[in-house]
C-alpha cells in the first residue's frame, strides 16, 4: 500500500510536469523549467525568451495542468462518497442533481441571459455564476426533498437526485427549444462535454481550496465511510449516525462539484470509474480507497487533458477524450480483475 | 451488564407491531425470544438496537435509559447481529470485520495491531479464519453470516444481539452459534425459531405473539405443548430426549394449511 501511493504520488508530478510543457504549441524543455522557476521562486532571468512563450506557459499549460489535476482528485473524491453515500455502486457525483442544475443555469445564461435580463441587475454576471447558483439550488431541492417526511435514506437520495434533474433537464431542453439562435448551442455543447481550456489561476486558486477542505475532512471519515457502505442498519448498530453525516457529506460534496462544474463544465465517468478501479486494486476499504483514487483521479485527468490538447491543434472536450480512453481501462477491469463491483453480480 | 425492555411499545407507519412489551436480561444470561413470523420480534430488537424509535417504554443498558447514551456510547455497549444483511460493494472478509472495532475509535485513529488481532481472534471464534481474505460476496449465507457474528464479537461489548443468528446455517453451525454466546458468557437477548434451540440453550425465554410477551419463564416452564398449539397453531409433544435429557420438542403433522386468521394487527395469514 505504501508504495503504490508513493509510485502513485511520483506518477501525479511526472504528468503535473510533462503538462506543463506540452500542448499544440511545443516548448523546449529548459525554456519551460526556467519559467517556472522564475514565476514560482523569482530565479534567474527569463528575458530571452520571447512573451508569447512564457505566457503560454504560465497563463496556459500551468493552470490548465493544475485544474487537470484538482479537476479528477475532487470528481474521484467525490465519486467514492457519493457511491458509499447511497449504497450504490453506479453512483457517480452528479447523481444527486448538480450537475442537471448547474446545466440549467448555464444554459439559461448562454441562451437567453442577453435577452431576459439585459437592463437587470443580473446583466453582466457570467455563466459561471448561473451554473453555481443552478448547482446548489438543485443540491438543496434535493436535500429538500430527501429529508421530508423523517430520516433520508439512500434510495430517497437517489430517486430525489432524479426528480430534480428531470425538472431540470426539461426546463433545460425548454430553453434550447425557445432560444432565439442557434448561435448559444456550440458554447453550450463546448461547455456540457467539459473543457479545462479557459481556466485560469483563479479558478484553480478556488476549487484547489475547497478540494483541501475536502481532503482534509474526508480523511478523518473513512471508517465512518465504510460503515455507511454497510447500510443506515448496520451503522446504527456501530454507533456511526447516517442522518446527520449524510447532510454534511452532501453540503461539502456538492460544493466541490458545483466550484468544478462552473469551472470546466461537466466531465463525466472520471467520478463513477476511478473509484471502482481504486477498489480493484485496494479493495473497498476507504483508509486505502480514498488516498488512492485521489491521486488515480488526479494521474487520469491531467493525462486526459494532455491527450485533449496534442491530438489536434483544436482542443477536444475533455469529456470525449476521458470516456474515450477510460472506457477500455474500466472494460478491462471489468472483464479481466476478480473484482465484484456488486455483491451478486458474478 | 443487564438489559431492561420496559413496557416499550413501537409502530411502524402508524401500525403498532410491539405493544407493552417487557424483557429483563440479567447480567450473564442468555434469554431467548420465540414467537411466529410476524408477531413483532424483529421489531423489538430493532427498537432496543436503536434502528427504530419507539412510542413508549424505556431501555436501559446497566440500569441507565438508552436515550441518554450517543450512538456510540450505546454502540459500546450493545452490538447486534441482524438478518439477512444486503451490501452492494466487496470487502474482504478481515475488513469487515474490522468494521466492529469502529465505536471504539477516534476519528482519524487508524487501526492498530491490537484492533486486528481482536478482529482475527473473533474470525477464528466463528471458524472463518482461513477466509480472512476472501471478498464477502463469494461466501455462501451461512459464512456470511457467520461474518456478521465475528463483527459482532470483534465489537467487544458486554450486552449481545441476535436476530435470528441462526439462519441460512446448516445444523452444526447453528449448535456451534449459540454455543459460541453460551461460551462468552455475556448478556444476550436472542430471537429464535427453532424451538429444541432455543429450549437447550437459553437460560430464560420469552414467547411473543401479536406484538405482546404472553409467556415468560424457564425453558420447560415455557415450551410447553399447550403454548405451541396456542401460539403457533401446530400440536406438539414434549419431552426429554432419551440420552441427552434436554427438552425435545418433536410436531404432529399439520392437516391442511392453517385457515386465514384475521389478526387485530391486520395482517391477514
Amino acid at each position: 500500500m505504501a508504495c503504490l501511493t508513493a509510485a502513485l504520488c511520483a506518477a501525479m508530478a511526472a504528468v503535473l510536469a510533462y503538462s506543463t510543457f506540452t500542448g499544440a504549441v511545443s516548448i523546449p524543455f529548459d525554456q519551460v523549467a526556467r519559467i517556472l522557476a522564475n514565476k514560482i521562486f523569482g530565479l534567474g532571468d527569463i528575458s530571452d525568451i520571447r512573451p508569447a512563450t512564457v505566457a503560454i506557459v504560465w497563463e496556459l499549460y500551468a493552470p490548465r495542468g493544475l485544474m487537470g489535476l484538482v479537476a479528477g482528485a475532487g470528481l474521484a473524491l467525490v465519486g467514492v462518497v457519493m457511491q458509499s453515500m447511497v449504497q450504490n455502486p453506479l453512483a457517480d457525483p452528479y447523481i444527486l442533481g448538480v450537475s442537471s442544475g448547474a446545466s440549467l443555469g448555464a444554459t439559461f445564461s448562454i441562451l437567453m441571459g442577453a435577452t431576459v435580463l439585459s437592463g437587470t441587475a443580473l446583466a453582466g454576471v457570467g455563466l459561471e455564476a448561473f451554473a453555481f447558483a443552478g448547482a446548489i439550488a438543485a443540491s438543496a431541492a434535493v436535500f429538500a426533498l430527501s429529508s421530508v417526511g423523517g430520516r433520508s435514506g439512500a434510495v430517497k437520495l437517489i430517486l430525489s437526485g432524479m426528480v430534480v434533474a428531470s425538472v431540470c433537464g426539461a426546463l433545460s431542453n425548454f430553453i434550447i427549444y425557445l432560444a432565439p439562435s442557434s448561435s448559444g448551442i456550440r458554447g453550450l455543447t463546448f461547455w456540457l462535454m467539459g473543457s479545462l481550456s479557459v481556466t485560469g489561476f483563479a479558478s484553480v486558486a478556488l476549487c484547489g481550496s475547497v478540494l483541501l477542505i475536502c481532503l482534509i475532512f474526508f480523511a478523518t471519515q473513512a471508517r465512518n465511510l465504510d460503515s455507511m457502505m454497510l447500510g443506515d442498519d448496520v451503522a446504527t448498530t456501530l454507533g456511526v449516525s447516517l442522518s446527520s453525516l449524510r447532510m454534511v457529506y452532501m453540503g461539502l460534496t456538492s460544493l466541490m462539484v458545483a466550484v468544478l462544474v462552473c469551472s470546466c463544465g461537466l466531465i463525466g465517468f472520471v467520478g463513477l470509474f476511478i473509484p471502482h478501479i481504486g477498489r480493484a486494486l485496494v479493495g473497498s476499504s476507504h483508509w486505502r480507497l480514498l488516498p488512492v483514487s485521489v491521486l488515480l483521479g488526479a494521474i487520469f485527468m491531467m493525462g486526459a487533458d494532455i491527450a485533449a490538447r496534442s491530438f489536434t491543434a483544436s482542443d477536444i472536450p475533455i469529456g470525449i477524450i476521458a470516456a474515450i480512453c477510460g472506457t477500455p481501462v474500466f472494460a478491462y477491469i471489468m472483464i479481466k480483475k476478480s473484482y465484484g463491483f456488486g455483491a451478486e453480480s458474478r | 451488564m443487564r438489559m431492561d425492555v420496559e413496557e416499550v411499545s413501537v409502530s411502524i407507519r402508524g401500525r403498532r407491531i410491539v405493544e407493552a412489551a417487557t424483557l429483563r436480561a440479567a447480567e450473564g444470561e442468555l434469554v431467548g425470544l420465540i414467537g411466529p413470523n410476524g408477531c413483532g420480534k424483529s421489531t423489538l430488537l430493532k427498537s432496543v438496537y436503536r434502528v427504530l424509535k419507539r412510542d413508549s417504554g424505556e431501555i436501559l443498558i446497566d440500569c441507565a435509559p438508552i436515550d441518554g447514551m450517543s450512538l456510540r456510547e450505546s454502540a459500546l455497549r450493545v452490538s447486534a447481529v441482524t438478518q439477512s444483511e444486503a451490501c452492494s460493494f466487496d470487502f474482504r472478509v478481515e475488513d469487515a470485520v474490522m468494521m466492529g472495532r469502529a465505536p471504539h475509535k477516534r476519528p482519524m485513529e487508524m487501526n492498530r495491531a491490537e484492533d486486528r488481532r481482536i478482529a482475527l481472534d473473533s474470525l477464528a471464534e466463528v471458524g472463518m479464519l482461513e477466509h480472512r481474505d476472501r471478498l464477502v460476496s463469494s461466501l455462501s449465507g451461512g459464512e456470511r453470516q457467520r461474518v456478521i457474528l465475528a463483527r459482532a464479537l470483534a465489537q467487544q461489548t458486554p450486552c449481545l444481539i441476535l436476530d435470528e443468528p441462526t439462519n441460512h446455517l446448516d445444523i452444526r453451525y447453528q449448535l456451534e452459534t449459540l454455543a459460541i454466546v453460551r461460551r462468552l458468557g455475556r448478556t444476550a437477548l436472542c430471537a429464535l425459531h427453532d424451538l429444541n434451540l432455543a429450549a437447550q440453550h437459553c437460560d430464560r425465554i420469552y414467547v411473543m405473539a401479536d406484538g405482546r410477551i404472553v409467556r415468560e419463564g424457564a425453558p420447560e416452564e415455557v415450551v410447553t405443548e399447550e403454548m405451541i398449539l396456542e401460539v403457533y397453531g401446530v400440536r406438539a409433544s414434549v419431552g426429554r430426549h432419551p440420552e441427552t435429557g434436554a427438552l425435545n420438542v418433536a410436531y404432529h403433522p399439520v392437516a391442511r394449511p392453517r385457515a386465514p386468521i384475521f389478526r387485530p394487527g391486520g395482517i391477514i395469514y
